[in-house]
């Protein structure tokens, strides 16, 4: 198992170097960029702007920039003589804004050293901006995985035991319509009615408004969750709730299940211990994709419903063209699928005594 | 802990309350989190909104006349003399009012914002606003001296640019080396303020709150009502109003138009207060005058013009005059803004003291436009005003081509989207084909400023006191591709002229600087490098039992500090 998990992980190496490469083209190839983002503004002088463009290196061939980011540009243009003036320089200019001073010496080391950057927008290290964020973040996705895994498996199961049942049709029909309507649509909407017309639930944030800096532990403040926690997880459960009904359904049919109402037990223990454990082998590997899907809907979600985590701060990233936290949120993207793809295949093994991992 | 749910009540039935008693003012923010509240680094709305609120201006304004005062509350300059040759400008420094922690205003707090802003080490903004600066000394703690490159009738606008920061606690952090305070922790949790309110904290993508400072001493009864001020992430317009409308917010400082009418009417109700203004910008049109598929600049670097072709038609100035008899404002206005809207004949806007009543906004003439037209050499060939003309010895398009070109602008925006869809119609009666080229914002800046387009719409406004801001919209100096805003490379030797002239009146005699102004703006009527297409009348709206709610024209939170309402929990 050991060396499995090694292997996939090395095996992803290569995966993740594509995605970055690929991510930063077409980041930098995309209209618009982060200067005209930062100073669009008359007052701020053509020339400053130019400065602004040198500054943060935007105005370097896309794939030097993408070298930057990778190894950083501590070794493009360093100060050799100890007078904290660049005196060399590889790859890209000396003077970069052309006023005929030496740009200061690189300070980025990259993240393959473990730095992501600055924030172009908020001035800060990539990785402190993105932190900050990523509770909020799993907390709204671990909700939405739980209820959406436990509420989806539990409908699949039930309308595989009542085929053809209303409440067979019906859940059949409502998880097509709920992986159908679109996110921001169906959270808007409930926002209105819920938050807005009833006043049950706050439209808004994570926490209560408040003079000091506390936000409650997550118990004490649930109707914050409810809104984006519905909206996110109903694509999990329309989702899992139709593969686990098919799963059961294929399950239904098998010896083990003739042979242990044969013996006796009562429905219930057929369905749930026999059947449902053998029907989840093939759902594990929805894992994978599920944290997929969880990622995107939570940067509609999180948008929608202004909730403070990543994904908000992805979008807000990607209108400002703020390059580096872009790239830190690929590869948090990434990362997340290849862990999840592999939670998957390892789950696939620990429920499956038949399958080996080698 | 405050659970922010109230019932309103008049604010006329209603008491201002004590020192601190009041209720935090809700303010809502959108479109992403303040980035810095270093007043040297501030660049966006939102760090912008929290700025303004700890720290003081150096130089202030009257709230009820807009113009530069000495000793406006919330400055810190309480007076000010002007060398005989126009050129220095000697500052007081007013000494019954401190930092935060006690220590006293300084001239240092001026220098050091200046020294810092030229360094060209630091991320700042306000570069550009001080270039006409020669050099700022202290010569003695309370006496600041600025003196200018050349005399200039701007000198306060510019001066004002500078923002006081406490000196002592950015020379104990940076000394001289500034590229330091570029990320520094202090920007982002400021521990030495000075206004009506004190930093409290920032919750990254939630809020950031402020709290009352009863040692401020411009307060309008002397003390701070307000307990607080929180600004409140936002994810949209739409919610914005849904959470005023819930009493989770203080105010709305700017209501979207389609909301405009139903908050009209909570207003007419009395349930809410409502204060209408002037925008203080303009949604424009711009013409690209010369050739597109091949930007240059306007000037060489000798300052000599570059030739950058023409426009094959909008480099006639008679398509552009006929393309504006050919817009119905009134129409317009109703379809696209809510009927909110007034149109202007340049950039120069009503609430300026610059603005002159005799331009008056092009008429809607669609016979004089098709006139117009027929001599320009853009000819209706089938006796079809729907179809689109073709030139006939048009100025620079050749014999057969259509009157057919591309409007490019930003997408989301309601009144944008719908103004373009009507012009189009509009346009259509006089045989004009305007294609839409709707697209991402980021995108069309990047067009926009590569003067990669034929006509562009976009908004954004100025400061209306300071027409000299326009320098950089239509003279050769801003006509940069890629960084300037003369994005229609416009340039009028008269106009440009006529700028530098307003600037450097002598004694800056304001009845000689507005006849200049005059004269540009009957130029920028005339040869219409822009199309002013509307300037919004924009209502900002606070709760109904907000006590001393008063905005004037030129600010809407002048007495933020005696804003007084309680809440019901």
């Amino acid at each position: 198992m050991v060396k499995y998990v090694v292997r996939r992980l090395l095996q992803s190496i290569p995966i993740l170097f594509g995605i970055t490469l690929l991510s930063y083209l077409l980041m930098t190839a995309a209209p618009g960029g982060p200067v005209a983002a930062l100073a669009f503004d008359p007052r701020i002088s053509a020339a400053e702007r130019q400065r602004l463009e040198a500054r943060l290196g935007v105005n370097d061939p896309w794939l030097v920039q993408y070298l930057r980011w990778l190894i950083g540009d501590d070794w493009m243009r360093r100060d050799t003589d100890g007078d904290g003036i660049a005196d060399t320089a590889i790859l890209i200019p000396l003077d970069a804004n052309g006023d005929g001073v030496p740009e200061p010496p690189g300070e980025r080391r990259g993240v393959l050293r473990g730095d992501f950057g600055i924030s172009f927008t908020h001035r800060r290290p990539v990785l402190d901006v993105l932190f900050e964020r990523v509770p909020a973040t799993l907390e709204l996705s671990i909700s939405a995985l739980l209820i959406g895994a436990s509420v989806g498996i539990t409908i699949g199961v039930l309308a595989a035991v009542r085929r053809g049942s209303i409440f067979d049709n019906l859940t059949r029909v409502l998880a097509v319509v709920f992986d159908a309507i679109p996110g921001f649509w169906l959270g808007l909407m409930l926002i209105l009615l819920l938050g807005s017309q009833l006043g049950l639930l706050p439209m808004q944030g994570r926490c209560r408004v408040t003079m000091d800096d506390s936000c409650p532990p997550v118990y004490q403040r649930i109707e914050y969750l409810i809104l984006p926690t519905f909206i996110l997880s109903t694509g999990l459960i329309a989702g899992y709730s139709r593969f686990t009904r098919a799963s059961m359904l294929d399950v239904m049919g098998e010896d083990y299940m003739r042979t242990a109402r044969a013996k006796g037990l009562r429905e219930r223990v057929v369905w749930f211990k026999h059947g449902a454990r053998n029907a989840l082998i093939p759902i594990a590997t929805f894992l994978g994709p599920a944290l997929t899907g969880l990622l995107g809907g939570a940067v509609i979600t999180e948008t929608v419903f202004s909730w403070p985590g990543v994904g908000r701060e992805a979008i807000a990233a990607v209108s400002q063209r703020n390059y580096p936290v872009v790239m830190a949120v690929t590869v948090y993207a990434a990362l997340a699928t290849i862990i999840g793809y592999l939670i998957s295949d390892i789950l696939y093994g620990i429920i499956d005594p038949r399958i080996r991992l080698e | 802990m405050l659970l922010l749910t109230a019932l309103v009540m008049p604010a006329s039935a209603q008491e201002t309350l004590g020192a601190g008693e009041g209720a935090p003012i809700i303010y809502p923010n959108f479109g992403g989190d303040p980035t810095t509240f270093n007043p040297l680094l501030v660049n966006d709305g939102g760090s912008s909104a929290v700025v303004a609120r700890i720290f003081p201006a150096f130089i202030g304004i009257d709230p009820f006349t807009g113009a530069f005062v000495p000793g406006a509350a919330g400055a810190i300059a309480s007076d000010w003399t002007i060398s005989e040759d126009g050129r220095t400008y000697t500052f007081t420094i007013r000494d019954d009012w401190t930092w935060s922690d006690g220590t006293p205003f300084t001239s240092m707090d001026i220098k050091y914002a200046y020294d810092a802003i030229v360094s060209g080490q630091i991320n700042t903004p306000l570069a550009s606003a001080v270039v006409t600066v020669e050099s700022v000394e202290a010569p003695d703690p309370k006496t600041v001296v600025i003196t200018f490159v050349a005399p200039t009738c701007t000198a306060i606008n510019v001066a004002s640019s500078i923002p006081p920061i406490p000196s002592h606690v950015f020379t104990e952090l940076f000394g001289t080396d500034y590229a330091q305070m570029n990320d520094s922790p202090w920007n982002l949790a400021p521990t030495v303020t000075a206004d009506a309110f004190d930093f409290g904290n920032f919750r990254p993508g939630e809020q950031v709150t402020l709290v009352a400072n009863q040692n401020y001493a411009d307060a309008q009864l002397g003390y701070v009502v307000p307990q607080g001020w929180i600004m409140r992430m936002l994810a949209s317009q739409t919610v914005e109003v849904e959470e005023f409308l819930a009493g989770n917010l203080t105010i709305i400082p700017s209501v979207p138009e389609d909301r405009q009418a139903e908050l009209e009417a909570l207003a007419d109700a009395g349930e809410i207060q409502m204060h209408k203004g002037p925008s203080a910008g303009w949604q424009f049109l711009s013409f690209n005058l010369a050739d597109p598929t091949n930007p240059r600049n306007g000037l060489d670097a000798d300052g000599s013009p570059i030739d950058q072709g023409n426009h094959p038609i909008f480099g006639d100035v008679r398509v552009r005059q006929a393309f504006a008899m050919s817009i119905d404002h009134a129409a317009l206005n109703a379809g696209a803004f809510a009927g909110t809207g007034f149109p202007v004949a340049g950039p120069i806007l009503p609430q300026s003291w610059a603005y002159p009543d005799s331009v008056q906004p092009w008429p809607y003439d669609p016979e004089a436009a098709a006139a117009l037209l027929d001599e320009a050499g853009w000819i209706d060939h089938d006796n079809n005003p729907a179809t689109p003309r073709i030139a006939q010895g048009a100025l620079y398009a050749d014999d057969g081509t259509r009157l057919s070109f591309t409007l490019t602008t930003f997408s989301g925006n309601p009144s944008v989207d719908a103004s373009t869809l009507i012009m189009q119609d509009q346009l259509r009666a006089t045989g004009f084909d305007m294609q839409l080229e709707i697209i991402e914002f980021q995108a069309m800046v990047e067009k926009f400023l590569n003067q990669e387009f034929d006509a562009a719409v976009l908004f954004f406004g100025l400061d209306p006191q300071n027409p000299d801001e326009f320098t950089d919209l239509f003279t050769p100096a801003g006509d940069v591709v890629g960084a300037g805003f003369n994005v229609s490379s416009y340039n009028n030797p008269r106009a440009t002229e006529l700028l530098e002239l307003a600037r450097t009146v002598p004694d800056c005699d304001t009845e000689v600087r507005k006849a200049y102004y005059e004269e540009f703006q009957q130029i920028i009527h005339d040869d219409l490098p822009w199309f002013f297409i509307n300037v919004s009348i924009v209502p900002s709206v606070a709760r109904g039992d907000l006590v001393n709610f008063a905005p004037t024209e030129y600010s809407l939170y002048w007495n933020i500090d005696a804003w007084s309402y309680q809440l019901t929990r």
